[in-house]
């Protein structure tokens, strides 16, 4: 009776804490590609042909893609939501302020998207997130200062 | 049994933080060929990121694939057709292999763009030339070319070259030269006679032609080496030459641990 009862149990366990495991290591997949990707990326472009002469760098974006969808899907969330940081009583930003920094991301949107003529594909994609990056740094920066 | 995931996550992230250094260690000893050789190959199955496909595409057909799935060619109507290699560094010399279905009756003609006064400078050596493939004189081939002898003297280059003091009065550096003038019983060329591939019945030939260029004088835009292909019989009616598998061999002197950092230095220097 015991052993009919224990071996399904186990079974279970293993499977909690296998799939556990398959969410913290999609974690550090999706850091570690996203940032490879944008330093090969960078590399790339510092020298042509250096990375795509001999390996394809969609590999990283496509084990960003996989990893975030996982992370996405089946991670819970523990911490506070990365959301959760923009939604304080007192305003971070004045209104000039904030006017402001959406005009100087905006001018790097289009300053990326006009200099990464090479990707014809990704370059909207590309400045985009440079441009949300740099927003977001500067709004994290500033919201620590203020707390 | 949480333990074990544990501790397996701990190495697992090691590696995978790892991994993109050590991927990226890799290519920069692959970018800076540290052994001096160098193989670019395309066999047209898919783009190349350091080799172009035949352009302009007016003069070219689309790729084809043969029934059995084994190789892929492309067809030229009308020339001259090229192609780039995008070089990681300097090399000194550049070795052209190119598969094309001819029965040996085309004049073939690489071309290597060089440094020169007008827009259009190609260095031009033959990858199949009908007149020396009919030759019937006796043939040695060496990695400079060949050498034709009009009676049989030498069966090895080396005892040609050990003679050459002897002989040098002989020897003849053209086909023309060789013809118009009978003491010439030497024929020595950079030409090597296209090796046939497969000879089966019922099947056109697949033969492969090899041109070596000289890359001194070469003219490298965007670290991009650009040649043509001639074939002027292509120009008359309706003809075209299937081709297939571009391999380009670069040579140049290997790099010492001395040399990298120096080379590191002068790059980064002009970059900045």
């Amino acid at each position: 009776m015991f052993e009919i009862d224990s071996k399904p149990k186990n079974k279970f366990k293993f499977l909690e804490n296998f799939g556990e495991y398959i969410v913290k290591i999609s974690r550090v997949i999706f850091t570690v590609s996203v940032i490879a990707f944008f330093i090969y990326f960078w590399l790339e472009n510092f020298k042509t042909g250096l990375i795509s002469n001999y390996f394809d760098l969609n590999l990283w974006l496509v084990l960003a893609i996989i990893s975030g969808l996982v992370v996405l899907l089946f991670d819970e969330p523990q911490k506070p939501s990365f959301w959760s940081h923009f939604r304080h009583k007192k305003a971070v930003f004045s209104l000039s302020q904030t006017i402001g920094l959406v005009i100087l991301s905006l001018i790097v949107v289009v300053v990326s998207y006009i200099q990464l003529t090479s990707l014809p594909t990704l370059r909207l994609l590309l400045a985009t997130a440079i441009g949300l990056s740099l927003f977001l740094i500067i709004y994290k920066l500033k919201q620590e200062k203020h707390d | 049994m949480k333990i074990f995931f544990d501790k397996f996550y701990q190495i697992s992230a090691l590696i995978i933080i790892i991994l993109p250094i050590i991927i990226l260690a890799w290519l920069i000893k692959k970018d800076l060929v540290l052994d001096g050789r160098l193989v670019w190959q395309s066999d047209f199955s898919r783009l190349e990121p350091a080799l172009t496909v035949l352009f302009p595409e007016s003069r070219t057909s689309d790729i084809f694939r043969n029934n059995e799935g084994d190789f892929y060619w492309q067809e030229i109507t009308s020339e001259p057709v090229y192609f780039e290699a995008r070089l990681p560094q300097n090399f000194e010399t550049a070795r052209v292999e190119l598969e094309f279905q001819d029965q040996g009756r085309s004049l073939i003609q690489l071309g290597l763009r060089v440094q020169g006064e007008s827009d259009w400078n190609y260095y031009f050596k033959p990858l199949s030339q009908p007149e020396l493939n009919d030759l019937n004189w006796f043939r040695l081939d060496y990695e400079g070319g060949s050498l034709w002898q009009k009676e049989k003297r030498y069966l090895a280059i080396n005892q040609f070259f050990d003679d050459w003091l002897k002989v040098k009065d002989q020897i003849a550096y053209s086909l023309t030269e060789a013809r118009a003038n009978p003491g010439k019983n030497f024929l020595l060329v950079d030409y090597f006679v296209p090796t046939v591939i497969n000879n089966q019945v019922n099947l056109r030939p697949w033969l492969k032609g090899n041109a070596v260029f000289d890359l001194t004088k070469a003219d490298i835009q965007n670290r991009k080496l650009r040649f043509a292909l001639s074939i002027p019989e292509l120009n008359n009616g309706n003809k075209s030459l299937p081709v297939r598998n571009i391999k380009i061999f670069l040579t140049k002197e290997p790099l010492s641990f001395g040399e990298i950092i120096s080379k590191f230095a002068s790059y980064v220097r002009n970059r900045f």
